[in-house]
């Protein structure tokens, strides 16, 4: 019996419910947290302790999960991504997880970098890195909603393509 | 005449409207909405040109 493809899925599971969880939270909670939190002071709290963590979780996880599903694939990697026939909702879905995750590496991690104070930038440096990074993130959870659905299906994906 | 002054204020009332359409992903809802329809496009193209 293969092994590879048993923990490769449950690793590929695990570490994208970690990534996609943490790009929720982003999203729905941190994201309106910090502007009430602005508005009273409190934003250095989410903004020192909080972020910088979450962020670290959320961009190696992204990595995890990339790499478990290209395991996972083995040898459908290439019929996959080049959407071969019976391959083209799983392929869709490995596109997207791919998009997604340069915009984690490409554009979310670098430019909050600069919003954090990780990486020296003025101050219009740091609002140009607000409004990449917010539309990056936002790109990515309208992503994942396709993402999940492609991804997510077993035999169930059979009867929806009418298989 | 009057046709073209009708067309030119047809124009302009287009011009303010793109000038002020808003990005779908700076609200919450706007971003679901969007995942659910490309969702939509994506299972269609699938379905029909990709099975």
């Amino acid at each position: 019996m293969d092994l590879v493809p048993v923990f490769a899925r449950w690793l590929h599971f695990l570490a994208g419910i970690m990534w996609i969880g943490l790009l929720y939270y982003f999203n729905f909670v941190q994201v309106p947290a910090l502007k009430a939190a602005a508005a009273d002071g409190t934003a250095g709290g989410i903004t020192k302790h909080v972020a910088p963590r979450a962020l670290l979780y959320f961009r190696w996880a992204a990595i995890v999960t990339w790499l478990a599903g290209a395991a996972l694939l083995g040898s459908n990697f290439v019929n996959a991504f080049t959407l071969s026939k019976g391959y083209a909702a799983i392929g869709i879905g490995a596109w997207l997880g791919t998009i997604m995750l340069f915009n984690v590496w490409g554009l979310i991690w670098p430019n909050q970098q600069k919003i954090l104070g990780l990486k020296p930038a003025t101050d219009e440096e740091k609002n140009k890195a607000r409004r990449v990074a917010l539309l990056a993130s936002r790109t990515n959870t309208m992503l994942s909603i396709p993402m999940l659905f492609f991804m997510a299906g077993g035999l169930t994906h059979k009867a929806a393509f009418g298989l | 005449l009057q046709l073209l002054e009708w067309r030119a204020a047809t124009f302009q009332r287009g011009k303010t409207r793109r000038m002020t359409m808003k990005n779908p992903l700076d609200s919450l809802w706007g971003t679901i909405i969007s995942g659910l329809v490309l969702t939509a496009v994506l299972y269609l193209v699938v379905k029909n040109f990709l099975m």
